[in-house]
């Protein structure tokens, strides 16, 4: 193996494809930094750039993107509390208070590192245990998917702030919204009223953009004027070695959950980002600091997301099915430039195999000098003055709602969610959970539909299967946890209330 | 009772009402039965909307025993421990309306015109909303913005702007 890694090498390692992974990187860096435009997008643009180019060296650049959308997404996110692509969301609960309180270099800083960490390791996991892993995704059918998602639920808990009962409001409406569209088993209209637009349902990125960037746009409509201090994103702060340790265990954590998680088919990064968020607040030794500007948060959010590159691709090389929707176009990208995936790439095409590894492994060494340099220039950004910067970000959102699907209902959609994201931080309901409500319930309906479809009904399916019933079984410990933990503090201020009466 | 619980309150019963109607009137007349699944599309419709009432329930009943005991504390209490009522914004902020109404002009007229006649138009309405004063910033950024924006989305991207 050590030999077939050093061939790859080899062949990666000339001007052509060093110059097509870097530029690869940047392309996909500035497309993840636009609202609108996602690594899916980017890869299928690149793609018929690529037709004429060897294998390698096309693999070199379309890797090269992928990663590079994978960080770049933490940008705008971190900087104007709009996510650049759907991972990038988790991201926003603590990247975008940091950039608040004037350390928005920090944040970009540590999204940076925590990205190369999560997507170095997950890559080095693709390289060394990937058939392995392949293997334990296959053991996962709708039962699994269900439980994981009932597990996933206890993650509104970590992002609902002082008011769990307004945080399940808010994931239970985020999951009467995504029901909107055809039923994914019948494909009979399900609050369509009628129109055709809505038989596909709400596009995330058009309520990522609603939820979080227009309402944050017309929040800010009441800053101006005011005596209230304007909100201007200082570009300060750099990332400590020292800060960078401390959040390597939130890091490691995110990156096994993300290639886990990445590697499950149909997942994507989106519940992999989420669940590291949990898991690093829990584990934290100062949760009640999440959502208001931990670093620690900005740490695992993006190293679950960028770990879940490396895990999309395990099932994709090694069974040929693709781990999301990205995969899925780079699995075009393979059958473009005639190569079968499967387990029979790794014996019959060993040279291409290890190439692609060096490529990702080069793509990373250069993503901390493409994204400093990229943090540079989005960082002139925070010198705009407010009456320009939200305007103009208000402009790019509805162009990068209406590139979506050339649609002006995408932009009343997106409007709609603005007023909801903007009424609801009026009455003080938080937006994660809606967001993970929103997010959860396709992937957890069809899984527990068709799970019910092949145990005839029975919901002995979920206890019986091994996986599915230790997801269950965390999720009850999750909660008995939740419950005890707010119980003993909601009893702490009582007692604190009491003696401040007495005294 | 405070101002934040009068709200949670409201927001309580609106949600309340909301489950409710959507329970008898909009899943029936809007979510089409099928009996050849094992669990019927109306299952999660359904089951949404019996937790969204069943929380809006618990938050109204939360609302009102947190205030009873509130103010039974504060009866007790020293008057400078009692809470004074916060003072809300008003929702009737016009900027934000008229910014919301600027939004909505841009995406109608998004449809009659040309993405390079109404984009600089509509860069220049939001920036006179956050109070921008340079006249040099509306005749450099508006067209400047659109200009760029076409130039990536519809030359370099190929995604069609009209």
């Amino acid at each position: 193996m050590f030999h077939d890694i050093i061939l790859g090498f080899s062949l990666i390692l000339n001007f052509t494809n060093i110059l097509g992974i870097i530029g690869g990187t940047f392309f996909g860096v500035i497309l993840g930094a636009i609202p609108g435009l996602t690594g899916t997008m980017g890869m299928a643009l690149i793609i018929p750039l690529t037709y004429t180019l060897s294998p390698i060296t096309a693999f070199a650049i379309l890797m090269g993107t992928f990663k590079g959308c994978l960080y770049g997404g933490s940008i705008p996110a971190i900087l104007i509390n709009t996510p650049g692509t759907p991972a990038a969301c988790v991201t926003i609960f603590d990247g975008y208070p940091l950039a608040q309180k004037g350390q928005a270099g920090k944040a970009l800083g540590m999204a940076l590192w925590a990205s190369v960490i999560g997507d170095g390791l997950s890559t080095l996991c693709l390289i060394f245990f990937a058939v392995s892993l392949a293997q334990v995704a296959l053991k996962f059918g709708p039962p699994e998917y269900a439980t994981l998602i009932v597990f996933s639920l206890t993650i509104v808990a970590g992002v609902s702030g002082e008011s769990i009962l307004k945080g399940l409001i808010a994931a239970t409406l985020g999951f009467l919204f995504a029901i909107v569209g055809l039923d994914p088993i019948t494909s009979t209209p399900r609050f369509t009223f009628g129109m055709v637009a809505l038989f596909e349902g709400i596009n995330l990125m058009v309520m990522l953009i609603g939820l979080f960037a227009v309402s944050e746009f017309l929040v800010q409509t009441e800053n101006i004027h005011t005596s209230r201090k304007q909100f201007v994103p200082k570009f300060k702060g750099t990332i400590t070695l020292r800060e960078l340790i401390k959040c390597l265990p939130a890091i490691l954590k995110g990156t096994a959950i993300g290639t886990v998680l990445g590697a499950i088919p149909g997942l994507g990064a989106v519940p992999s980002a989420f669940l590291s968020y949990s898991e690093a607040q829990r584990s934290s030794k100062h949760p009640e600091e999440f959502g208001k500007g931990a670093i620690e948060g900005v740490a695992a959010a993006e190293a679950g997301n960028n770990a879940t590159c490396g895990g999309s691709m395990i099932p994709l090389l090694a069974l040929g099915v693709p781990g999301d929707v990205t995969a899925a176009v780079l699995l075009g990208a393979f059958l473009i430039h005639g190569l079968t995936l499967g387990p029979t790439l790794f014996t019959e095409q060993t040279e291409f195999v290890y190439a692609l590894f060096a490529a990702l492994l080069v793509a990373i060494a250069f993503l901390p000098i493409v994204g400093r340099i990229s943090i540079y220039f989005f960082g002139l950004m925070t010198r705009v003055p407010q009456s320009v910067l939200f305007p103009v970000t208000a402009i790019l959102c509805v162009v990068g709602g209406y590139g979506f699907n050339s649609s002006q209902d995408d932009l009343w959609l997106m409007l709609i969610f603005g007023l909801i994201g903007y009424v609801m931080r009026k009455i003080d309901y938080p937006l994660a959970p809606f967001l993970i409500g929103f997010i959860l319930e396709p992937i957890g309906e069809i899984a527990i539909r068709q799970s019910l479809a092949l145990s005839n009904g029975s919901l002995f399916i979920f206890v019986t299967r091994p996986i599915a019933a230790l997801f269950l079984g965390l999720a009850a410990l999750a909660t008995v946890v939740i419950y005890r933990v707010n119980f003993k503090k909601a009893k702490a201020q009582r007692a604190s209330k009491g003696m401040v009466c007495k005294t | 009772m405070i101002s934040s619980e009068r709200r949670d309150l409201c927001v309580g019963l609106v949600l309340l009402v909301g489950a409710l109607f959507l329970c008898f009137l909009v899943i029936p007349f809007f979510v089409q039965q099928d009996s050849t699944s094992v669990m019927s599309p109306r299952f999660f419709p359904y089951f949404s909307a019996a937790v969204l009432g069943l929380l809006s329930a618990l938050l109204i009943i939360s609302t009102l025993i947190s205030s009873r005991r509130r103010a039974a504390e504060e009866e007790h209490a020293l008057p400078t421990e009692k809470s004074t009522a916060t003072t809300q914004r008003p929702w009737y902020m016009w900027r934000t309306w008229l910014a919301v109404a600027a939004l909505c002009a841009y995406f109608v007229c998004f449809d009659y015109f040309d993405f390079l006649v109404v984009t600089p138009f509509a860069t220049a309405a939001l920036m006179l909303i956050f109070g921008e004063k340079k006249i040099l910033s509306y005749l450099i950024i508006a067209p400047g913005i659109t200009i760029v924006l076409y130039l990536l989305f519809e030359v370099v991207l190929k995604v069609p702007l009209d």
